[in-house]
């Protein structure tokens, strides 16, 4: 009987604005994946080391010692629940950026390191620090896709522009065989009795319009979704009835569906080609 | 007498009016515009970027790098005596294993040994399209490559491949000091230089095998 190959999915959540619920996103979506089957490893490059406290964990290894210093990649990572493997970040990631600068290519530094580790998984979830540092560098040029969480005011739309350009100024400036791609904007914390969020969701609309990056369903705003990181739960543990973890599923179901087709697509032009 | 009524004051607040969409290309500055990435063409200075950077960011690195005095160069293992005469080919004396390769066979000895530490040889069992798709480089070359790898005594194959575990060729690939070591043994001591793909030379120019 042949084997079933299933596609692995490496997804970067980026905003250049901080407060967007990136983190929240990457931690509810692992754990949505997970309730589908899917082997989810989840790695915190932030050096605030947000995900270990909203899940609660206690690593005795981080990001930076599988980074920098050699250690094994199973003494890094602790599992957060059955199928969610979690790489946590802590300050030492800054200290690991600095190191990492003066090396040789160094943005293919993820590539190098995490690949070795992959087949264990079906999808990774990078979640990156609200700035373009090196490891967000190294997680696009790794992960290739990268999913934009934008709120409902402003200044996170800005963030949204500079992370699908960032994209784009990492496949201007690798030669060829780079294709970073925004693979969705994905509207956040969305209260529609409010003026501000038609607007933000207009502007949203505007930018995919001229961009080409599509607008995911919306997650609407949940008080359970803080109470959960209070209690340093899943959400889907917390409260499996609320809205916010409905629209997160939904958006996971989206994803799954549209990037394995894309993938079976890409498959059979290749094999046509051949 | 006609009177005009008195225009009636909007009660409502400004905030609860409907807003027009912001137009995106006003938070495009140049900062956004970039993607803030200006780090990303400050190189370290032992690195060859032009393996994997486009042209235009060849330029914008060369313009972007520090004077080339700030740069020591890694002293030498054994002092090389100068080269005799050149017949009709340009040499360079064979300082560091990178001398002798070309840029993409850097990036695949980089991305086959692993991290720059010198800790010994290394098994490496990844595949062809794994490592092109790591180094960016074509599957033919890397294939290539390794070929050229093996003549030149970098990596010697320690297990075949087998279809029964789906296990990969594996190599077993030397450190950089241990392959600079062992072509010093073998006496050579300049490699070619210029645009086609180093190899071992005399310092006469004079091609000499390994």
């Amino acid at each position: 009987m042949e084997k079933e190959v299933t596609q692995l999915i490496r997804l970067v959540i980026s905003n250049q604005r901080g407060g967007v619920a990136k983190t929240t996103t990457a931690v509810i979506l692992a754990r949505s994946f997970a309730s589908k089957g899917k082997r989810v490893l989840l790695i915190d490059t932030d050096s605030q080391g947000s995900i270990r406290t909203i899940l609660g964990l206690k690593p005795e290894f981080h990001l930076a010692d599988f980074l920098i210093r050699n250690m094994a990649f199973r003494e890094c990572v602790v599992q957060a629940c059955p199928n969610v493997d979690v790489i946590c970040s802590n300050r030492d990631t800054t200290e690991a950026e600095v190191t990492l600068s003066n090396s040789p290519f160094r943005e293919l530094t993820f590539e190098r390191l995490f690949s070795e580790h992959e087949e264990a998984y079906d999808v990774i979830l990078i979640d990156v620090a609200p700035s373009i540092t090196l490891s967000q560098q190294c997680a696009m040029v790794y992960a290739q896709q990268v999913l934009v969480p934008v709120g409902m005011e402003t200044l996170s739309l800005q963030g949204a522009v500079a992370a699908v350009n960032a994209a784009a100024a990492l496949n201007r400036f690798f030669k060829k065989g780079l294709n970073v791609r925004t693979i969705g904007l994905l509207p956040v914390m969305v209260d529609r009795r409010l003026a501000l969020t038609a607007m933000v969701l207009d502007s949203l609309k505007q930018l995919s319009a001229d961009t080409g990056v599509p607008v995911l369903p919306v997650i609407r705003t949940d008080s359970a979704v803080p109470k959960a990181a209070r209690v340093r739960q899943f959400l889907a543990d917390f409260d499996p009835n609320s809205k916010a973890l409905a629209d997160y599923n939904e958006v996971a179901t989206l994803l799954l569906t549209s990037l394995d087709s894309e993938h079976e697509q890409n498959t059979a032009n290749q094999a046509k080609s051949a | 007498m006609n009177k005009t009524p008195p225009t009636k004051p909007n009660r409502r607040k400004p905030a609860s009016q409907k807003l027009a969409p912001i137009d995106w290309h006003e938070y495009a500055n140049d900062a956004v515009l970039n993607g803030n990435m200006s780090t990303l063409f400050h190189r370290p200075a032992t690195e060859d970027p032009s393996a994997y950077a486009s042209p235009e960011a060849l330029l914008e690195i060369e313009k972007r790098a520090p004077k080339p005095a700030s740069v020591t160069p890694p002293p030498p293992v054994r002092p090389l005596p100068i080269p005799v005469a050149v017949v009709g080919k340009k040499i360079k004396p064979l300082r560091t294993i990178q001398d002798a390769l070309t840029l993409a066979g850097q990036i695949l000895y980089q991305a086959m040994y692993g991290a720059p530490e010198d800790a010994g040889p290394r098994p490496c069992a990844k595949g062809y399209r794994q490592l092109a798709a790591e180094t960016h480089l074509d599957k033919d070359t890397v294939r290539d490559l390794i070929a050229d790898f093996k003549a030149k005594g970098m990596l010697r194959e320690i297990g075949s491949y087998n279809p029964d575990t789906r296990t990969s060729k594996t190599y077993e690939v030397l450190s950089p000091s241990a392959i600079l070591e062992m072509w010093r043994d073998a006496g050579i001591l300049y490699v070619t230089a210029g645009r086609q793909r180093p190899e071992f030379c005399t310092a006469q120019g004079q091609p000499q095998p390994l």
